[in-house]
């Protein structure tokens, strides 16, 4: 229940995303020239930041249960 | 590096100048070099995160000098730094260098030009000698207003109303010499019309500011024709998008943008940041060209480099190039 909450709210967590897909498409395209490299490269990124940012939030949480 | 991404060269024509033209807009230096792509993906990334953020902070978190907090006022105050008194009369009135600092935030949008050289142009228009209350001064007016009207009723009760409409004044000549004269026609939230004659102007705030609205006050001394006793109209007149956008903002219009957006005001700041960081990145990038080379080394490419791992510094490196492919991170 917790978690449908979570996803309905307007949750700040989800800006996240689209700064991940920001950040990963960009900075991947400084690395590189050629597009499948970037591309390639931008969503193994994206799933890295992803994941990290997905632990610490799970850290935090679990942390503040029942705080 | 293998045989065949050595072979590919990156043209980057003039890098000052992409350089340059990124940090106009991002991508611009990509697409002046033809490299269309990388053009497309950072104009895209950088500038919607950056509209992004500008939207959810409503264009008011764009500036260098940021007015300080009370307590800070307080220091200043004691160090003998200011006129607090001169201040608090009427802070909307004066633009006031002398009690801001610098907001760090800038430094990290300051890399799109798109938006940090308006935000310059903006603080010296909002600080310079001519963006003072036109109180002293001669002007006319008709502009579409909103605001409140307060003055006495018959049975001596303060009575407050508030309006929307238009407000016309021009200088004409009163009981003790020239003065700002008019009527304020409008209507109130329930519809109902009416019209207040002005004699006499209080206060208007600088035309340049960060706040919607440029406030003024002015005396009233008739409502729909009949005489009323201590009128009073406190006005805002809707400034033009180019007076307030990427303006300064004084500490009344900050502390109201950080109350109404709450957690999204500082949000917005961060999407504004990374895109500006981001935007180092492609102007690096136009300058200089890719930072690991022109692809990623395939499986069996990354096996047969570590077969022979010397083969590398025997192989000089390829002579006329812009952007050489062999370069490391």
């Amino acid at each position: 229940m917790n978690w449908l909450l979570l996803a309905q709210h307007d949750n700040l967590l989800w800006y996240i995303l689209p700064l991940a897909v920001g950040i990963s498409l960009v900075y991947s395209a400084s690395r590189y020239e050629e597009p499948d490299s970037i591309i390639r490269r931008a969503v193994r990124l994206f799933f890295q930041i992803t994941i990290f940012m997905s632990t610490v939030f799970g850290v935090l949480w679990a942390l503040s249960f029942g705080l | 590096m293998n045989q065949d991404s050595e072979s590919q060269q990156v043209s980057l024509k003039n890098p000052v100048v992409a350089a340059l033209l990124s940090f106009l807009l991002p991508g611009a230096g990509h697409f002046y070099q033809g490299r269309t792509f990388k053009g497309i993906v950072n104009c895209v990334c950088v500038l919607t995160l950056l509209f992004w953020g500008l939207s959810l902070g409503e264009w008011g978190i764009v500036f260098r000098l940021e007015p300080l907090q009370a307590n800070e006022r307080d220091i200043a105050q004691l160090q003998g730094g200011f006129q607090e008194g001169e201040r608090l009369a009427n802070p909307n009135l004066i633009p006031d260098r002398t009690n801001t600092k610098t907001h760090l935030g800038f430094l990290a949008q300051a890399p799109i030009g798109l938006i940090s050289i308006p935000a310059m142009i903006q603080e010296k228009r909002y600080y310079s000698d001519g963006n003072i209350s036109a109180v002293r001064e001669e002007f006319e007016m008709n502009a579409a207003a909103i605001g409140k009207f307060a003055y006495r009723s018959d049975k001596g009760e303060r009575v407050l109303e508030q309006f929307e409409g238009t407000l016309e004044l021009s200088p004409q000549q009163g009981e003790f010499g020239r003065e700002m004269q008019g009527t304020f026609s409008g209507t109130d939230p329930q519809g109902k019309k009416f019209e207040v004659m002005i004699e006499g102007l209080n206060s208007i705030g600088p035309p340049i500011g960060s706040e919607t609205y440029q406030p003024l006050t002015c005396f009233v001394s008739h409502l729909n024709g009949q005489p009323v006793e201590d009128g009073v109209l406190l006005a805002g007149i809707e400034r033009g998008w180019l007076d307030r956008v990427f303006v300064p903002p004084n500490i009344q219009s900050l502390e109201h943008l950080h109350g109404k957006l709450g957690k999204k005001f500082p949000l917005a700041e961060v999407f504004t940041w990374i895109a500006g960081l981001l935007n180092v990145l492609v102007i690096w990038d136009a300058y200089s060209g890719p930072a690991y080379g022109y692809r990623m080394p395939r499986p069996e490419e990354q096996t047969a480099n570590e077969d022979k791992p010397d083969e590398k510094t025997d192989t000089p490196p390829p002579a006329e190039i812009s952007a050489s492919t062999t370069k490391t991170a």
